[in-house]
């Protein structure tokens, strides 16, 4: 009995250390950027913050409204804007990754059909520990009449 | 005797070597960026929308043209650049803003047909024009008024991306380049430009 509540509390501190590992990573603002409709790409942005003392990477990800996502970065060299993909982001410790308009970005590729400012997107991030984390993403409209409010409009420009 | 001869042979080998990776180096030297027009003009012309074609020429004398080259698979530098404008008119005193016609041109026919254009610029409400054509005519007129784009291929699902310039570019009716804006204009900028541009050709 002893032995087994001693196996038992191993698991759980496992358990507990493994949950730990991925609540250093904390998601903020994430989003997908709303296309127009026959759109075959779109891309989603959010912040990566690492609260934890190791640095970790985000190197894949993945979702069931496209065939493929991928991690990239745009630069503008010489006034010409380059998209190019990147094997991982780096998530420094204590510090956070930005993907947002006009740099890294998940790059959401072949989507299976429009998407709607009332669907949410599912994203999982893979991260070098082989840790993963479960996003539902709202799909954002940078524009619109409606009342909508622009989700990017931070001096984005 | 013997000796020498391989020596020979060895430093012919050694030559050899050493222009074969001068030739490689040279023929792996980065191409030279498509030079640019050295003070761009800009052009008329006529490119096709699902509607039909397209020209410059059909806008009033009084009117203006506000010229964007992109394409549709750009996920985010041209959705920003066509939401930044398409708010920047907004702000538009309504006679100022009906004399500016905006204009898509997508430097990328392969993936942007018309009909698929057409959808991409009614997203953004601002009654964009889009259109494209010929790629050595898409080309040539990039050139002319100073944007420049290729197509880079990538290890990606995307097989290929396009490298672009996002500037836009104020002309008339006769394809006369009035100025170019950096996609960094902020809105007040492009309207103080468009307003006076207008005031000029009025
Ligand atoms: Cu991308």
């Amino acid at each position: 009995m002893k032995k087994h509540l001693q196996l038992a509390s191993w698991l759980l501190l496992l358990v507990a250390s493994f949950q730990l590992q991925a609540m250093d990573i904390q998601v903020k603002n994430p989003h997908v950027r709303a296309v127009p409709p026959g759109s075959q790409v779109t891309a989603a942005f959010m912040e990566l913050h690492n609260h934890g003392s190791e640095k970790r990477a985000l190197v894949d990800a993945s979702s069931p409204v496209s065939a493929a996502v991928e991690l990239h970065t745009h630069t503008e060299v010489d006034g010409v804007m380059q998209m190019r993909r990147v094997s991982q982001i780096e998530l420094p410790a204590g510090g956070v990754a930005r993907l947002e308009p006009g740099g890294l970005h998940l790059m959401l590729i072949d989507l299976h059909s429009g998407l709607n400012t009332d669907t949410q997107v599912e994203i999982t991030l893979t991260l070098d520990d082989g840790s993963l984390i479960e996003l539902n993403l709202p799909v954002k409209r940078v524009h619109g009449h409606q009342g909508g409010h622009q989700q990017d409009s931070h001096q984005h420009h | 005797m013997k000796t020498n001869k391989t020596l020979l042979l060895g430093g012919v080998a050694v030559i050899a070597l050493i222009a074969a990776v001068q030739i490689w180096s040279g023929l792996n030297q980065q191409p030279e960026q498509t030079a640019l027009a050295e003070k761009p003009t800009g052009a008329p012309f006529t490119l096709q929308s699902k509607e039909g074609e397209v020209s410059l020429s059909d806008l009033e004398d009084n009117q203006l043209a506000l010229i964007f080259f992109g394409y549709t698979w750009c996920p985010d530098i041209c959705p920003m650049s066509m939401v930044f404008l398409s708010r920047a008119l907004e702000n538009l005193p309504g006679d100022v803003r009906d004399r500016v016609q905006p204009i898509f041109i997508s430097v990328d026919p392969d993936r942007d047909t018309p009909e698929r254009l057409q959808a991409y610029v009614e997203f953004f409400d601002a009654g964009i024009l889009g259109v494209t054509g010929d790629k050595d005519y898409l080309q040539q007129l990039a050139s002319e008024y100073g944007a420049f784009y290729r197509k880079v291929e990538m290890d990606s699902a995307m097989e290929y991306a396009v490298d672009h310039t996002s500037d836009f570019y104020l002309a008339t009716n006769k394809g006369e380049l009035i100025t170019t804006l950096s996609h960094n204009v902020s809105g007040n900028q492009l309207n103080e430009t468009l307003t006076k541009a207008l005031a000029e050709i009025q």
